[in-house]
């Protein structure tokens, strides 16, 4: 009998809140969980996004003793925050099984920036002497991995992945793989994002931002004909990965099963750009899914379409190619009220299965002729035994998850 | 000679800021509390910061070879040696 990956617990933060449940109640409201971003700066254009999703005066000392969080970046806090989270959830006390090895399989589009960009200031403005050890240590982009992997115990694998939007799903997917293959018993799986202003003024100059245009207010249309751009989130999500027969073992609560996990790239894509490959994606999800029962079986799609204009596009194209003539199941975007980053699509995913509300966002949509399709409104649907997640990234990367119920 | 206060009180007030000891206020230290290990349980990143930011505050070189050793076993034996080296260099006015 092959041994299945299991998730069985969830750790989650973001500008909702802290916990499922904050998350769950954001979702259902629909609306993006926005706040003015510090434009004091200087480095924001006129007239760009002013909005993110930002998680203000986060208290996290229940989870982070201050004699730890003083050595950690905003990022690292989240992430051991987060994970530490996720642990009681899973009704375990440390991620590593006796004697066994626990990997940390951690994504992030941009890491701990706003460190570097402290690092930076002290290194141009007065010199690399005065450069702070500490802003070097937690600028890197894989720190805070090691952060959790110190907080939790966990001595197997630490793996870091910089694949922007598809980052979640492929460390997700790396775990579960790891697990499958009896590299690790448990593992620590997700995401974690910060957006401090440089940053959010960097993504406004790409172009990648919404923003508000003539009788249109600030905010992400996933898959809407009057989308501009997404909504730049932070926030850490993670999920405890283990063997399904350990699980069941210690009478763990299975909050899903890792049917298939899938990666591809789209060759045609730039540099900070989606491309036109949605054929090649199609195939390689098709493919994928051919080994875990065919796309028939889905019976709802948590999308990680964000508002972003080709983004979004490509996503639409590469679910219809998959789905030809048959009809697509409902389609869910979380992102509308998370944000882009920080993995809240993972948590969102794992509560579609269990039933929650996923709102895509308060007003009506508009279809977009050329998507050809609208973002599923309100209750989940009963049948929801499989949940595809999927996650395009700008630059090619593509990744895909699919959940199943287990219980 | 005796070290001066306000350089006592300068080291203090960079540790905890310097070296992000929230919940601790300067006047919590004290002059002769050991930096490292028991005490302010600081360690070698910690000493690493604290280099730095004295270097940067008082505008003295200080080399490696000189950190862990007597001058950085309390905040008096820092202020001490502070100042000594502030003398050499007749830049004792950084102090005030």
């Amino acid at each position: 009998m092959p041994i299945e990956t299991v998730v069985t617990g969830l750790g989650t933060i973001g500008p909702y809140g802290f916990g499922r449940e904050a998350l769950a109640k954001a979702l259902a409201a629909g609306k993006p969980v926005a706040s003015e971003v510090d434009r004091g700066g200087g480095w924001h254009r006129e007239g760009g996004s002013r909005l993110a999703a930002l998680i203000r005066e986060p208290d996290l000392s229940r989870w982070i003793p201050p004699a730890a969080a003083r050595r950690m970046s905003f990022p690292s806090k989240l992430a051991v925050a987060a994970g530490k989270m996720a642990l009681p959830d899973a009704g375990i006390e440390t991620v590593a099984s006796e004697g066994g090895r626990a990997g940390v399989y951690l994504a992030t589009a941009f890491g701990p920036v706003h460190n570097t960009e402290k690092l930076l200031r002290q290194i141009f403005l007065e010199g690399a002497e005065a450069a702070q050890p500490f802003y070097f240590s937690e600028c890197v982009a894989n720190t805070p991995a090691a952060q959790l992997a110190i907080a939790v115990g966990a001595r197997g694998p630490n793996v870091t992945i910089v694949q922007r939007e598809a980052g979640p799903l492929l460390a997700v997917g790396r775990g579960a793989q790891a697990v499958r293959e009896g590299r690790v018993d448990r593992a620590l799986a997700g995401a974690v994002e910060e957006i401090p202003p440089l940053l959010h003024a960097l993504l406004g100059r790409f172009g990648a931002l919404a923003q508000a245009e003539e009788k249109l207010a600030e905010q992400p249309r996933p898959l809407d004909r009057r989308r501009n751009g997404i909504l730049a989130g932070e926030g850490a999500s993670l999920l405890v990965l283990e063997r399904e027969d350990a699980a069941r073992a210690r009478g763990a609560r299975i909050l899903a099963r890792v049917r298939w996990s899938g990666a591809a790239f789209d060759a045609t894509a730039g540099v900070t750009d989606w491309g036109t490959g949605h054929d090649a994606l199609a195939a390689a999800l098709r493919a994928g899914l051919a080994t875990a029962g065919g796309a028939a079986g889905i019976s709802m799609i948590v999308s990680g379409a964000s508002g972003a204009k080709r983004g979004d596009l490509l996503e639409a194209r590469v679910l219809k190619a998959v789905w030809g003539e048959a009809p697509l199941p409902p389609v869910m975007t979380p992102k509308a009220v998370t944000g882009e980053y920080g993995g809240g699509i993972l948590a969102a995913g794992l509560l579609a299965l269990e039933g929650k509300a996923l709102a895509p966002f308060p007003e009506a949509p508009e279809l977009d002729p050329e998507i050809g399709f609208s973002p599923h409104r309100g209750a989940v649907p009963e049948k929801r035994a499989r949940v595809l997640l999927t996650g395009l990234a700008s630059g090619g990367a593509a990744a895909w998850l699919l959940l199943e119920r287990a219980s | 000679m005796p070290e001066s206060p306000t350089i006592r009180s300068k080291i203090k007030s960079l540790l905890v800021s310097a070296l992000r000891l929230d919940g601790l206020a300067p006047s919590d230290i004290a002059d002769d509390s050991p930096l490292f290990g028991e005490g302010l349980g600081l360690d070698s990143v910690d000493a690493l910061e604290l280099v730095v930011a004295l270097e940067k505050e008082f505008k003295i070189p200080i080399q490696s070879h000189e950190v862990g050793r007597e001058a950085f076993a309390s905040v008096g034996a820092l202020a001490a040696f502070i100042e000594r080296r502030l003398a050499a260099a007749g830049n004792a006015d950084a102090a005030s």
